[in-house]
């Protein structure tokens, strides 16, 4: 319906890559697997980029679309405690309390095309069409506006792969990885000619899942499945490469407005540390039960605990119904923990690299949720929240974890050095204005 | 709340009426004043005496777009459920009334056979270029329809969201946890 009579107007093309850090690309460029790429990167400009604190993808794309911080929109984690709670509730897409860039393209009468872009479950109206991305679990509700969604069933589009049966099985993982990827690009290739759009935008979130399960057959050439892991980012760039071409060849299709980026980086896991673990140990956590599941159980009196990944809440009196600590006490108390954990060692090795109090990092009418410290670890170091764990390191079969300052952005024009993810938004916005 | 008109089209008379019934009783159940607009209650007084079915459809379909218009003005929702076969008809009640939702009811020939609908209906009747919904009885069944429908009404604004209408239930909470679980997460 779009086909004919379409005007020229300016158009944008963002194309997102889970996790994919910028080292990794840079290597796939270098042994020939991805050379689209490479050839995007002769052109233009690949820059490393600073994910979200914490640098966790439910973070750090409610970072990008509202090009502002968790203290303006609200979102901290997967998970975030009950209002004066030590009770876990899943923030969504309802949550984020900051306008997103394509309200913003709306009110310039731009529309929107988003596909799988994560954090945005459930679907609601956005100025255009949005495909919730993961955590997505029912598609009839990942869908705006609801009309297309018998279309996007009829493509057998799912929106992610079965995760627990792709983490044990790591064939069956590429598999999926691969017929997920396919059949995304039917939907996105449907909407690309049926939409009228002013931007469209498509997350590849299946790097991500390849990287947390098996890392290793990407790092080491000898692995039995590195060949299929190559296969599928060669596939990747062949996606690019059509849409990129594509684009140009579209009316308003200008290689200064594609955009290409990731979310966070990624490397492979020496050991998990469980840092609800570590504060038991320093005395600092109990519980009323010996087997604890969940935080809620754990006994008032406690000092400070930590959600997933390096988020640690002091149990503030203001904060927590069942809270002791005063204001004016939580700062001393802040600075021991924080001596304490800088000295964590696993085999003579420092785990943890940085330490953010919350107003260091962010700002704005949410700032009374936020953590009161953020950690960083070193490469290697996966934080956990768990607190069913004993041991404070250990190994799990996950392979793979995030890095925080390893993100790639990829545009025509280099952009400030010390580039985050929440810049990015501006860039779009002002290449359609 | 202001009114609207919900227009739901399609070849099977039958299809329509089902689907109709079913938004009737959940807008009722909402607490919204509803008129169900429907053939078999209209067509004793406001059909057309023409000869030709067609063309006493369409005049038909005059008098039900007028009513189901000041319905929708007087703040009244208005279900019109029409085969309404001309889409340029259609696309007249749409601007006529402003607040108008389109539902376009799929049938299957084979299901239309069975219903008695001959070739020649099947071939006059105009499908929707842009409805609002479009929805398939035999493949989705009543509920899931009526569950889309009200669904793009609550989006587009039409209508309130619904009390129950939580952004994760409870099963769907124990999902996010696990598959959360499953990448590491937490």
């Amino acid at each position: 319906m779009a086909l004919f009579g379409r005007k020229k107007k300016n158009k944008v093309l963002v194309i997102g890559l889970d996790g994919v850090p910028v080292w990794l690309l840079q290597h796939l460029m270098d042994v020939g697997v991805m050379p689209k790429f490479k050839t995007l990167c002769e052109e233009g400009i690949l820059q490393s980029m600073k994910a979200s604190l914490p640098e966790i993808s439910a973070v750090s794309w409610a970072d990008f679309m509202t090009g502002t911080q968790s203290g303006e929109h609200g979102i901290y984690g997967f998970t975030d405690f009950k209002d004066r709670s030590y009770e876990i509730t899943f923030p969504n897409f309802t949550d984020l309390k900051a306008r997103t860039l394509w309200d913003r393209l709306g009110d310039m009468g731009k529309r929107s095309v988003v596909v799988n872009q994560p954090s945005t479950y459930p679907a609601r109206p956005i100025p255009g069409c949005l495909i919730s991305g993961f955590v997505a679990i029912n598609i009839k509700k990942a869908v705006h506006p609801l009309p297309l969604l018998r279309k996007v069933m009829d493509f057998g589009y799912s929106i992610d792969i079965t995760t627990m049966a792709c983490r044990r099985d790591h064939d069956l993982c590429l598999s999926e990885l691969t017929e997920t990827l396919k059949r995304r690009k039917m939907v996105v290739d449907w909407l690309w000619m049926d939409q009228d759009w002013d931007l469209l935008e498509v997350v590849v979130t299946g790097t991500d899942r390849l990287q947390h399960f098996v890392w290793s057959c990407i790092e080491d050439s000898k692995h039995p499945l590195h060949p299929r892991a190559m296969e599928y980012y060669a596939a990747i760039d062949s996606l690019i490469e059509e849409w990129v071409d594509r684009f140009l060849g579209d009316p308003g299709g200008d290689l200064s407005r594609v955009f290409l980026l990731s979310d966070h980086g990624f490397c492979g896991i020496e050991q998990e540390v469980r840092l609800n673990t570590w504060l038991m140990q320093e005395g600092l956590l109990s519980f009323l039960t010996d087997e604890p599941q969940e935080l809620s159980q754990m006994d008032p009196k406690s000092v400070a605990f930590f959600l997933d990944p390096g988020r640690l809440y002091l149990n503030r009196k203001r904060r927590f119904e069942q809270g002791w600590i005063e204001d004016e006490d939580a700062e001393s108390i802040l600075v021991e923990i924080i001596d304490k954990l800088t000295s964590l060692k696993y085999n003579g090795n420092h785990v943890i690299r940085y330490t953010f109090k919350d107003q260091e990092i962010y700002k704005g009418p949410h700032l009374n949720q936020a953590p009161d410290l953020v950690l960083l670890s070193h490469k290697g170091y996966d934080l956990k929240g768990t607190v069913k764990e004993r041991e404070l390191f250990g190994r799990s079969d996950l392979e793979g974890m995030h890095t925080w300052d390893e993100a790639f952005f990829w545009s025509m024009r280099p952009k400030e050095n010390d580039l985050r993810i929440s810049s990015l938004s501006d860039f779009i916005v002002d290449a359609l204005a | 709340m202001r009114g609207f008109t919900l227009w739901v089209t399609g070849p099977s008379c039958q299809n329509n009426s089902i689907l109709s019934r079913a938004i009737e009783e959940e807008l009722l159940e909402r607490g919204m004043k509803v008129e169900l607009l429907n053939i078999d209650a209209v067509q004793s007084c406001l059909l057309g005496d023409s000869d030709d079915p067609l063309v006493s459809i369409n005049e038909g379909m005059k008098s039900v777009g007028f009513i189901a218009h000041l319905l929708t003005r007087n703040d009244v929702v208005a279900i019109c459920s029409y085969p309404s076969p001309r889409s340029s008809s259609r696309d007249e009640m749409r601007k006529l009334i402003g607040r108008f939702v389109e539902v376009y009811c799929e049938c299957a020939l084979d299901n239309l056979k069975k219903q008695g609908i001959s070739m020649e209906e099947w071939n006059a009747y105009e499908k929707p270029d842009k409805p609002e919904v479009i929805c398939d009885l035999e493949k989705e069944g009543h509920e899931e329809c009526a569950h889309k429908i009200l669904k793009t009404l609550e989006i587009l604004g039409f209508i309130p969201p619904s009390d129950d209408d939580e952004a994760y239930s409870e099963d769907e909470e124990d999902k996010i946890r696990q598959r959360l679980q499953d990448l590491g997460y937490i």
